[in-house]
């Protein structure tokens, strides 16, 4: 069996609301091993995002643990979990949230400004994750002067570029028709395929669902397949 | 890093961001505008000091007159040592920038006031000349009036013969800071004292040194205790302290124009905070975005501070440039008149740069708050991301 890179166990995420307490999650355990491209399904409000955000370390839970490559990231406090995000996750989210005054190219480079690595290291890692999503003759231009599928890759290229070990994907395509959204998700494919990355996609889309290797359903906070 | 956040942000919204610059532009030029006066509230312009002593009228400090009686009284007094007195002719007021006011002042006049400098060839062809005239710098420059000229100046001081045109011939010119004081003639008081038909006997003001400057106030409240009863009553004090009187008796203008910097930089750091607080708002999804690809709290703090910093620096350092461009500019339209009167120096734009630092920090501490405490969770639960 592969390295487990993700161990969730017994988690557990809850919220007040007054004097009632919402149980989002519910002892929930899960793992993923490296290179899995594993899709969450599931209504809205079953704890998808929730499950996804404390696993890309967004959140803390109420219980349990959630251990990335080993590391005990729901014991971490924020800056830690600052710090452990900018080097281990990449985020990719429905409406690619790209810096409207920023090139692709000063988007991209964005996580690395936070390394020690030089000028011309980071040019070269943002022209690296700009051909993985093939975007090189794209680098210059301005979020508004790309299409809606093109702003997805950049924004790939921008979870991508610090090497994460994990790419977390809220809805990558929720936001974009058909043929894009087959684009982004043979881009997803490529990444998991060719690059080993390990992808966590939350989706409503079975099509999006049927791309990754295998599905899990969450439904009241647990998993039922 | 800073940068590349504090550029998306400003950037993000440019019309807004450049009015705001703008606004802050307009209130910085207008804060150095008004402190560039600043000597004149103090009192303190060009080579006026503390050590002169001047006793004047003290219910009418511009038109009010003192009996020679106490030019006599103040050198009875073991403490002064040299005493010398200036007197103005009346003129209308309306007509002084066509003809220049004359002053006629006593023999030491140049020793007590030193800060009037004229040539010893001058001095003495002034005094060896009963209607000789020195002239200042400025008039001259703005009259046109040379060494040797025979000049006549209409007043409402009435000569013996019945007219009121007083002849003088300019024996020299005297120089003094600041420039303004130089807008004037000085003649001899003996020739006008002799001359004129009303207010003999008495003089506009006295002037006067001490062996000691220290014992300035001690002295100046025995001599004003002395006449507090008298229909000539005084207000001796030195050359600052009698220019704030003066100041102070047409109103507190120090006050009134601080209360309106106040008021504009009150009203400035609203419109910023506000500006600040609503660009945070607005990028709610950038600063969730930018924390979850790694950014701490902190760094978000920082740069929304940097960013309110740098739209108000850039405001406030181009506003007082402009100030630093205008001052010589209005010197020169004036011509050299408020030169040490109307000030602009490093001190007032580093001050102005300080409350641009402090209006800054005010205005962005609430916005960068509000960032610092942004979770990318709640963005996500806003459906932002």
């Amino acid at each position: 069996m592969s390295e487990i890179l993700v161990d969730v166990k017994n988690l557990t995420k809850e919220y007040k609301r007054g004097d009632e307490t919402l149980v989002v999650l519910d002892n929930l355990n899960l793992q993923i091993p490296k290179q899995d491209y594993l899709a969450l399904m599931g209504p809205s409000g079953s704890g998808k995002s929730t499950l996804l955000n404390l696993i890309g370390g967004l959140d803390t839970p109420s219980n349990g643990s959630v251990s990335i490559n080993g590391e005990r990231i729901d014991q971490m406090n924020s800056k830690q979990l600052s710090n452990w995000r900018a080097t281990n996750v990449g985020f990719i989210f429905q409406f690619y949230n790209l810096l409207p005054v920023l090139s692709a190219q000063k988007n991209i480079e964005l996580p690395l400004l936070l390394t020690n690595l030089s000028n011309k290291q980071r040019k070269k890692h943002v022209e690296t994750a700009l051909n993985i999503v093939g975007l090189s003759d794209r680098a210059s231009h301005k979020p508004n002067e790309l299409s809606g599928g093109q702003q997805q890759r950049v924004a790939i290229a921008r979870a991508l570029v610090s090497d994460p070990d994990i790419l977390v994907c809220d809805e990558p395509t929720g936001d974009l028709d058909r043929d894009t959204a087959t684009e982004i998700l043979n881009l997803l494919n490529s990444l998991n395929e060719d690059h080993g990355k390990t992808i966590l996609m939350v989706t409503h889309d079975p099509t999006a669902a049927d791309s990754a290797k295998r599905s899990l359903h969450l439904d009241k906070g647990k998993l039922t397949t | 890093m800073y940068w590349v956040l504090v550029k998306a942000g400003v950037f993000r919204k440019k019309i807004r961001s450049l009015l705001t610059t703008l606004s802050v532009i307009v209130a910085f030029f207008l804060y150095g505008l008004l402190h560039s006066a600043d000597p004149l509230f103090t009192g303190a312009a060009g080579e006026i000091n503390a050590e002169r002593m001047i006793m004047m009228p003290k219910h009418d400090m511009m038109f009010g007159r003192l009996p020679q009686s106490h030019i006599n009284y103040l050198e009875s007094i073991d403490s002064v040592t040299k005493v010398a007195w200036i007197d103005m002719l009346s003129m209308d007021i309306n007509s002084m920038t066509e003809n220049i006011p004359i002053f006629a002042i006593s023999n030491d006049y140049f020793e007590v006031m030193d800060r009037f400098k004229a040539s010893d060839e001058a001095k003495n062809a002034f005094f060896s000349n009963r209607t000789g005239a020195l002239l200042g710098k400025a008039a001259a420059d703005i009259k046109g009036w040379k060494v040797g000229d025979l000049v006549s100046i209409p007043t409402y001081s009435v000569k013996n013969d019945g007219s009121n045109v007083w002849e003088f011939y300019i024996e020299g010119i005297y120089t003094t800071s600041p420039a303004a004081d130089e807008l004037g003639i000085m003649v001899r008081h003996e020739y006008v004292e002799e001359a004129r038909v009303a207010n003999k006997g008495t003089v506009s003001m006295i002037l006067f040194n001490l062996d000691d400057p220290a014992k300035a106030d001690q002295i100046s409240n025995s001599i004003d205790d002395n006449f507090k009863n008298s229909a000539y009553a005084t207000f001796t004090g030195n050359e600052i302290t009698l220019s704030q009187k003066m100041l102070a008796d047409i109103g507190d203008i120090k006050l009134i124009i601080t209360s309106i910097i106040s008021a504009v930089f009150f009203t400035l750091l609203l419109v910023t905070a506000n500006t600040m607080s609503q660009s945070v708002r607005e990028r709610t999804s950038d600063l969730a975005i930018l924390k979850s690809l790694g950014y701490r709290d902190m760094q978000i703090f920082i740069s929304i501070l940097l960013e309110s910093n740098f739209i108000i620096l850039i405001g406030a350092i181009v506003g007082l440039g402009f100030t630093l461009i205008t001052v010589p500019l209005i010197d020169q339209a004036s011509g050299g008149l408020t030169g040490g009167v109307i000030v602009f120096d490093s001190y007032q734009v580093t001050k102005g740069i300080l409350i641009g630092v402090l209006m800054a920090s005010l205005a962005g501490i609430l916005p960068a708050y509000q960032a610092y405490k942004l979770k990318v969770v709640d963005a996500l639960a806003k459906g932002l991301l």
